[in-house]
């Protein structure tokens, strides 16, 4: 039993000479429900597949229940769940073909609360999974991830291409397996309601590189978007570190900060501005903060 | 297993594989100009007619006035010889047909009695003969069937497999023997005379060879290998009357094949050799006169005795030589000759190509050239033929061509038609086998000479190996290996290289601007560190406690890439 | 392990039964000879026919196993179930090596009951049949090999091509080196080498 049962060092990536990862390095503490956020083709499948296997690393390393990823023994597979965007399931096969394979292919089969699943989620076992709607499919494929009894579970935005309702239903249905079961979960999504109501940490992959990295809680207590109004018009000498994003209009000045501590509100305090509104932030919001364009920010050269 | 390990049995495994497979294709080149080459001969230079006329006592019969002419004919087999030399063809032919060895077990069969096979069992070191005696009669009653079965060893014949019947250790035989059967046994030295009868067998022994290290007997009585490949006849008069020179069907004197290519004349009453009674004749290369030929040399031979037979006094035969015939090893010249009773040459000859041109002095005339080389340099599409040869040896891994050098001297002829690896029939080979008062290191020079095309070719691509690898970063050690591989194993190499050479796009270094491996810490050409110059992460991060005593001191790529953005 | 092998065999049953049909035919052929007394030669032209369509249906055996896995992406999910890449390519071959001995041991047997009938009138018939059904068997499992390193190709026209080249090539080594030892040990150390390459291929590429 590893503490952290998935461990990312330096982990970079290249495909075709442009660089998806950059030196990630990153743990995942047991028990932990970590949501891993980016834009799209920020590298979050990429990071997985490699935590996989499915994938060679180009440099870096990650280690999957204490086993190099890309030497995985078939017991430390047999201990991961893995539900794939797009749910890369054998077309060909019908569902109980399908399932029979998977149970012949574990090292533990749960073939009662296998039975609940399916009973919740209805699916014709007779059916070829090409014939499956994504929403049944999606279904399946965390039925079968689930049915092994894993230590480890990826979900890699599992609710892509679901209507709001499926999608719903999913969630409720993971969340209570999930939750019930108390395992370590990697979970990749761009519903971010969805991650803000189950992870219980946050990562957010930007430019190749992993900004953010905490708790949710931490999170919301450290990034903070203010409202800044100075009694003339905008110094423009207004140095901080960890500036996310800033805009200014007349005497108006929104300003997104990361690490907002009381050093850095005494700075602002000397430009005396007349009032600091805090403006409340949701998840969502923090991403979008988060993930603008690099050309967005203003550049910082001071240190503070 | 790790990477590197991985990448040697990748590299070596795709060496195998890139070398058999080239080797066969070029295998199927090069017999194809070989099989072109061997039509590029007209009928009359695929035969050859020595007329050994007068020298050969008993041609003139009883009137001096008519003579019979002693005439020799020796000719090539047809193009579709090549077919039966690849190894499918071979094998069946020499395992799956009655009247010939194989390396499993020794077999004959006798010629009239297709019921009662004649064998020799390895395991008991006996020969066998079975079968059905039709003709016994018991006790004056109808003829009744009896199943028999006799074993002959060297002390002697029984109905048993019986210990006091001794053992042959690897024995030679006839295959077309009758039902007396000669036997020479390489573990005795000696020769067996074996006289099957359904009602009783016997066995002659004769005395150990007088000079046995100077004797390898290969081939006893029928003198021929590869039947077919060549044909060779003597003239049949019909004039009965008179005692005639015709093929020997004599039965005191029996041609014996020796290793060296001599060929001894055993005396059967005595079981002795009584004498020489000739040698293969060694056919022309394409680059000359080969080595004095042995068994193994020629692709096939064929001995045939002739002597006179007086019909009108019973069968009578004397002895009057033999004549022998050979085909080169490239299956493009014939020789033959024609022996005296005492084994000296009467007269030889082999296959020659007709030339008619201008000579130098302006004379138009006709040329003799040897077959084979006219198959190689003269006849129309001969040189291209021959380029083409030469450039597909070149295209052999050279280490193979070398090898095929001291190999083929010990190869026998057809192997050149089973050898995807090595080239017996090469260029090179033929320089190996070449006669003549060569010094070693002329003959070195003579192979280099037609390994150039190779070397440049090779050299030429060994320098792309060197340059790609320095170019995608391989280590120094690894670019060694490449480069010498690919000089020593060639084509192959190079297919290995290329297949297994690390994948992917390079990135252009930040710092020197040239490619560079993403999967190698350091710029291979200039040794920077990684800089990332597409992607600009901003420069803020929100980590949890743990990290963000990491952050403080950002790594040393970042701070190439981001001097100025470093957060507290 | 059984339940690989047993998806393999259900997944490509059309592509076992094809060497197998093959088989089934000279089998036919065989005793039909035997009853009508055929000529050698025919039977002989007709069981080379035949054996190449033998060898035929197992590379487009290894070329499927392949092939399908890539397209269908079958391995993603295999590989993320209590099962290694290893695991996954060793049952793969050993179905190979079964649908082989499946095709090559009725055929054998068929030629000691029947003799003469494949090769006619041969002396030491047993040692004949003996070098000529391994030599036979080994180039099956060549082609077959060959098949399976082809067929991780995702170009069709690559796949197609590469197959029916090599093909002729492994074949054509059986007629240029016969049924000795030669051609076995030529023929090992191809098999040795084209598993190793597809194994070292499946075992490191992404899938």
């Amino acid at each position: 039993m590893t503490d952290n049962p998935i461990v990312i060092e330096e982990l970079v990536k290249y495909y075709d000479g442009r660089c998806i990862l950059d030196g990630i390095s990153l743990r995942v503490p047991r028990g932990c429900i970590y949501g891993l956020l980016g834009r799209n083709g920020s590298g979050k499948t990429t990071m997985i597949r490699i935590l996989l296997g499915l994938e060679p690393p180009t440099r870096g390393r990650t280690l999957v229940l204490g086993e190099d990823s890309t030497r995985l023994s078939a017991n430390a597979h047999g201990r991961v769940g893995y539900v794939a965007e797009g749910h890369h399931l054998i077309q060909s096969y019908t569902v109980s073909r399908l399932i029979d394979l998977c149970k012949g292919l574990s090292l533990h089969w749960n073939d009662e609360f296998f039975g609940q699943l399916m009973e919740t989620f209805r699916l014709p076992t007779d059916r070829k999974v090409k014939d499956l709607s994504t929403g049944m499919r999606a279904q399946l494929n965390l039925a079968l991830a689930m049915a092994i009894d894993p230590e480890l579970v990826i979900l890699d935005d599992p609710t892509l291409g679901l209507d709001t309702v499926a999608r719903r239903q999913f969630l409720e249905l993971a969340i209570d397996v999930i939750q019930r079961q108390g395992r370590t979960i990697l979970f990749s999504s761009h519903i971010l309601a969805d991650v803000e109501r189950i992870a219980d940490r946050i990562g957010i992959l930007v430019a190749g590189k992993l900004v953010v990295d905490c708790s949710l809680d931490e999170l919301k207590s450290r990034v903070k978007k203010l409202r800044v109004i100075f009694p003339e018009r905008t110094p423009d000498d207004l140095y901080l570190t960890g500036i996310i994003n800033q805009q200014a209009m007349g005497r108006e000045m929104v300003l997104t900060v990361a690490n907002w501590n009381p050093q850095k509100q005494a700075i602002l305090q000397i430009f005396s501005p007349e009032s600091c509104t805090e403006m409340p932030m949701t998840l969502e919001d923090i991403f979008i903060e988060c993930t603008r364009p690099a050309g967005a920010v203003v550049p910082q050269e001071s240190e503070v | 297993m790790n990477a590197s390990r991985r990448y040697l049995v990748n590299a070596l495994a795709t060496g195998v594989i890139a070398t058999i497979l080239l080797c066969t294709g070029l295998f199927w080149a090069r017999w194809l100009c070989s099989f072109d080459r061997h039509l590029l001969l007209p009928p009359s230079a695929r035969e050859v007619v020595i007329r050994p006329s007068r020298r050969v006592a008993g041609e003139e019969g009883t009137d001096p006035n008519l003579l019979a002419p002693a005439i020799v004919t020796a000719a090539m087999g047809e193009t579709q010889r090549l077919f039966y030399g690849l190894g499918a063809a071979q094998y069946l032919g020499s395992n799956a047909f009655p009247g010939a060895s194989d390396g499993w077990r020794w077999l004959v069969r006798l010629r009239d009695e297709q019921s009662a096979p004649l064998r020799y069992d390895s395991s008991l070191g006996l020969f066998i003969y079975e079968g059905e005696d039709p003709y016994r009669h018991e006790r004056d009653t109808r003829p009744t069937h009896h199943k028999f079965r006799h074993y002959a060893g060297p002390n002697g014949a029984g109905d048993k497999p019986d210990e006091k019947l001794g053992r042959f250790s690897s024995p030679i035989a006839d295959p077309y023997a009758g039902s007396s059967l000669l036997v020479y046994d390489r573990g005795q030295k000696r020769f067996f005379a074996i006289q099957w009868d359904a009602r009783g067998s016997s066995v002659r022994q004769g005395p150990e060879l007088a000079d046995a290290n100077n004797h390898h007997p290969v081939q006893i009585g029928s003198i021929e290998r590869n039947f077919g490949a060549i044909h060779m006849a003597v003239p049949c008069p019909t004039n009965v009357e008179s005692p005639v020179l015709t093929q020997y069907f004599g039965g005191d004197r029996v041609l014996v094949l020796d290793a060296s290519g001599r060929i001894d004349l055993l005396d059967v009453q005595t079981l002795q050799i009584a004498g020489v009674a000739g040698r293969l004749p060694t056919p022309m290369s394409p680059l000359g006169v080969a080595r004095p030929v042995t068994p193994d040399d020629v692709v096939a031979y064929f001995a045939l005795p002739f002597g006179v037979c007086n019909a009108r006094q019973g069968p009578e035969w004397t002895y009057r030589g033999c004549a022998v015939a050979t085909l080169s090893r490239e299956m493009l010249a014939v020789e033959v000759a024609c022996f005296d009773p005492n084994g000296r040459v009467i007269e030889s000859g082999g296959t020659m190509f007709h030339e008619y041109g201008k000579s130098a002095s302006g004379r138009v005339g006709e040329s003799l050239r040897c077959s084979a080389q006219a198959a190689y340099y003269h006849l129309p599409g001969a040189r291209s033929l021959t380029s083409a040869k030469l450039i597909l040896e070149s295209l052999h891994p050279p280490v193979l061509v070398l090898a095929s050098y001291f190999a083929s001297p010990h190869q026998e002829a057809t192997a050149g038609f089973r050898s995807v690896l090595l080239l017996p029939d090469s260029f090179v080979a033929m320089v190996a086998r070449a006669g003549g008062d060569m010094m070693w290191w002329e003959r070195f020079g003579r192979v280099f000479c037609y390994m150039i095309p190779g070397l440049f070719f090779y050299g030429f691509l060994a320098e792309r190996v060197a340059r790609d690898a320095a170019w995608i970063g391989l280590a120094r050690k690894t670019r060694k290996a490449w480069v010498v591989g690919t000089v020593v194993f060639g084509l192959p190499a190079y297919v290995a290289y290329r297949l297994t050479r690390p994948k992917g796009t390079l990135v252009t270094c930040a710092n020197c601007g040239l490619g560079r491996r993403p999967d190698m810490e350091k710029c291979h050409h200039c040794g920077s560190v990684w800089a990332v110059p597409e992607l600009i992460p901003p420069a803020w991060r929100v980590l949890g406690e743990a990290e963000q005593v990491e952050a403080a001191s950002p790594s040393r790529a970042e701070e190439t890439s981001q001097p100025t953005k470093s957060d507290a | 392990m059984l339940t690989l092998i047993r998806r393999e065999i259900r997944d490509q049953l059309l592509y076992i039964a094809l060497p197998c049909f093959f088989s089934v035919v000279m089998i036919c052929i065989a005793t039909m000879s035997y009853w009508w007394g055929v000529p050698a030669p025919i039977s002989l032209a007709l069981a080379a026919n035949l054996t190449a369509g033998l060898f035929l249906g197992l590379c487009c055996l290894g070329t499927v196993q392949m092939h399908t896995d890539r397209a269908g992406r079958v391995s993603v999910l295999l590989s993320t179930l209590a099962v290694t890449r290893g695991q996954i390519f060793l049952a793969r071959v050993l179905v190979g090596v079964l649908t082989l001995l499946v095709a090559v041991i009725p055929l054998v047997i068929t030629a000691l009951v029947l003799p003469g009938q494949i090769i006619p009138q041969v002396s030491s018939y047993r040692h004949v049949l003996a070098a000529v059904s391994v030599t036979i068997s080994l180039a099956g499992f060549a082609c077959y090999s060959i098949g399976l390193l082809v067929g991780w190709r995702t170009n069709r026209a690559w796949v197609l091509i590469g197959s029916i080249l090599l093909l002729a090539l492994v074949a054509s080594l059986v007629w240029i080196k016969g049924f000795g030892v030669d051609a076995m040990a030529v023929l090992l150390l191809l098999i040795a080498a084209a598993l190793l390459r597809t194994w070292s291929q499946f075992v490191s590429t992404s899938l």
